[in-house]
């Protein structure tokens, strides 16, 4: 059954082969340049913030504004459009075909009949979507890996970039991508519209993944934490409507428990009582610059919400596995519509 | 056994209903037409039959009793859809090695092999490249290497050629006549079935019209031709279906209600071919001739009453 799915599918497996092999190579030759770089910003010694010495500077400013950083983000934004490739291209046409081509009639009449053949089809074009995925996903990571450990405030592994398009997480939403468009095609039953609703779909998945159920899931199960140091901080003094979401990482800017990643903070006064956002803002205006400190004199304090960094593979864990889940909902799905719609 | 046993089987597609209230028992060993103009029903039986398409109302089984798609019904019963639908892009080898890993231990591959050799069908091309005959053949050898106890094909004459579909059927006859595989298939053009059929099903209009052994239902019909003014007389030993009055004479095509009928005084009969009782069972749509007891008793042996 192995060798039938393979040889059906050839020409779909040799463009997603091109794809990892295209996208593949760029990002290794950029990666090579990008820790040539950083192998000459070790060897001068300047790693680290207090490195801002005559020789460093325009070394890092190389890595840090020149077309390494530019290079990161783009290249963390094409990974993320990986899975909704391979759910447009792989999956959307997979059961379409059959349909248009009435091939279905041949396929679901043989003797291994059409349960059986859905899932072995369907389970090895998977594997496939998920394992490319995940090799570019790693390759990736290591290309921008230089860049990234230098501005950890904007891409920390927590950060949704990085968080979304690990090795696991890309895998499992390559699957989910590729379980959207065979579905789509199974419903469908019609190449092209199948594809269109399919990249709609994995589009909007990926976009809520990104903006919001990433940062619902490590909103889950928050520790708090009093730091007089934080608040201290001129970065998250800055209030923003409603509650302060912090979303980064602590460091060297936003002390708090070591690789945690901060969530929420707000300001109490003296007596414990919340500071209202307003209020905070007067207080800056009135001692620009020394505002933070002023509060701090006046024993206010921060409060933050932080998830410890030693969670982050469960949380890496809780994302991977529930797309994984979402998309076996979606297989399972797919074979009761072959199972009981008419052929 | 009945290769297939269908009791008060029905399928709607949203309104209309393609197929209704089909009581019929096809036995094993024949070589079976299934007969009727197009949209009477052909197509819905068959998917039916094999498991394709679920029916809205009714049961239908295979091979003595295995319901239609099931595990072992798929395994033993080898099904040619309409119009050969093969993966076009496969070269011919491929699309065969590719049947034979969806067919497990059933399959025969020297069988393939051979038959593909002998039909001159070459290996390399791509299946979409080949000939409409070529095609049908490879999908015909597909379904004989899977070694089936029962072979249903759809349609598969109308895309051939009258040398094609002289081979294609001289191919189901010798296998029918080797393995002793039971054959249904269906076609809207008379003339082939009568070559080859030994038992017929005309389907109109959604519901079974006539289902027997070609000989007897050869045999039990006439045309009788006589006064136009004395049919009357006629009715009295033989069912009328179809009538053809003129002026002065008419021709009757009746069937006879025992073996011992015999025409009224004045009245000639002549034997009957298939054709001519097909085109007068499907000009008057509300006659039918159906072996009563054998389908309600094969219906009662499924446990479905009717």
């Amino acid at each position: 059954m192995g060798w039938a799915v393979w040889r059906q599918h050839r020409t779909a497996l040799a463009w997603l082969g091109a794809l990892l092999l295209a996208f593949g190579t760029a990002v290794l030759v950029a990666g090579i340049a990008v820790r040539g770089l950083y192998a000459t910003e070790i060897r001068h010694g300047c790693l680290g913030s207090s490195a801002w010495s005559a020789t460093c500077r325009p070394l890092q400013n190389r890595v840090l504004f020149g077309w390494p950083q530019r290079y990161m983000y783009e290249v963390m934004l094409l990974v993320r459009t990986v899975p909704v490739v391979i759910g447009v291209f792989l999956g959307a046409p997979l059961l379409a075909r059959e349909y248009t081509a009435g091939t279905v009639r041949f396929a679901w009449t043989q003797g291994i009949g059409r349960t059986r053949w859905a899932a072995a089809t369907l389970g090895l074009l998977g594997a496939a979507a998920a394992a490319v995925a995940c090799l570019l996903a790693l390759l990736t990571q290591w290309s921008v890996q230089p860049v990234a450990v230098q501005t950890p405030r904007f891409t920390n592994r927590w950060h949704p970039e990085f968080f979304d398009s690990t090795a696991l997480t890309a895998a499992t939403a390559a699957l989910l991508a590729f379980a959207i468009g065979v579905l789509a095609g199974a419903l469908i039953r019609r190449v092209v519209p199948a594809m269109a609703v399919t990249a709609a779909c994995a589009i909007t998945v990926a976009d809520l993944t990104y903006n919001r159920v990433h940062y619902w899931l490590l909103g889950q199960g928050l520790r708090l934490t009093r730091d007089q140091a934080l608040g201290a901080s001129p970065n998250v003094g800055i209030p923003l409507s409603g509650p302060i979401y912090i979303h980064e990482p602590a460091g060297p800017s936003n002390p708090g428990p070591t690789g945690a990643w901060l969530d929420e903070g707000w300001y109490t006064n003296a007596s414990g009582h919340r500071l209202s956002n307003d209020a905070v803002i007067k207080l800056l205006d009135k001692h620009a610059g020394t505002g933070p400190a002023w509060l701090s004199r006046l024993h206010d304090t921060f409060w933050v919400t932080y998830q410890p960094g030693g969670r982050y593979w469960i949380f890496q864990v809780l994302l991977g596995g529930g797309t994984v889940l979402a998309a076996l909902l979606l297989g399972a799905v797919t074979l009761a519509v072959i199972r009981y719609r008419r052929a | 056994m009945n290769v297939i046993e269908a009791a008060r089987l029905g399928k709607r597609y949203w309104t209309t209903w393609a197929l209704r209230d089909c009581t019929l028992a096809i036995p094993a060993g024949r070589v079976a037409a299934l007969a009727g103009p197009n949209g009477a029903g052909k197509t819905t039986l068959m998917h039916l039959a094999v498991g394709l398409t679920a029916p809205t109302e009714g049961r239908v089984t295979v091979l003595g009793g295995q319901p239609a798609g099931s595990p072992e019904a798929l395994s033993r019963v080898a099904f040619v859809a309409q119009d050969v639908p093969l993966y076009k892009h496969l070269p011919v080898q491929d699309m065969v090695r590719v049947a034979g890993a969806l067919n497990g231990r059933r399959w025969d591959q020297a069988r393939a092999d051979r038959r593909l050799a002998a039909m001159d069908i070459p290996l390399r091309r791509k299946v979409g490249r080949l000939s409409g005959g070529q095609q049908a053949q490879v999908a015909l050898t597909i379904a004989l290497a899977r070694r089936p106890e029962f072979l249903v094909l759809d349609e598969p004459l109308a895309p051939l050629d009258p040398l094609a579909r002289h081979e294609f059927l001289a191919s189901v006859m010798e296998t029918a006549a080797e393995d002793g595989t039971s054959v249904l298939f269906s076609s809207h053009v008379v003339a082939e079935l009568e070559r080859v059929a030994d038992y017929l099903i005309v389907l109109a209009a959604g519901r079974v019209q006539v289902a027997g052994d070609v000989e007897d239902l050869v045999a039990s019909h006439q045309v009788l031709t006589g006064p136009a003014a004395g049919t009357g007389a006629v009715g009295a030993q033989f069912d009328v279906v179809h009538a053809q009055k003129g002026l002065a004479q008419a021709h009757l095509l009746v069937r006879r209600r025992t073996a011992a009928a015999r025409p009224p005084e004045g009245w000639q009969a002549h034997p009957v071919t298939l054709e001519e009782l097909m085109l007068a069972y499907l000009r008057e749509p509300e006659a039918s001739a159906l072996p009563g007891p054998e389908p309600l008793a094969a219906s009662a042996a499924t446990g479905v009453t009717s």
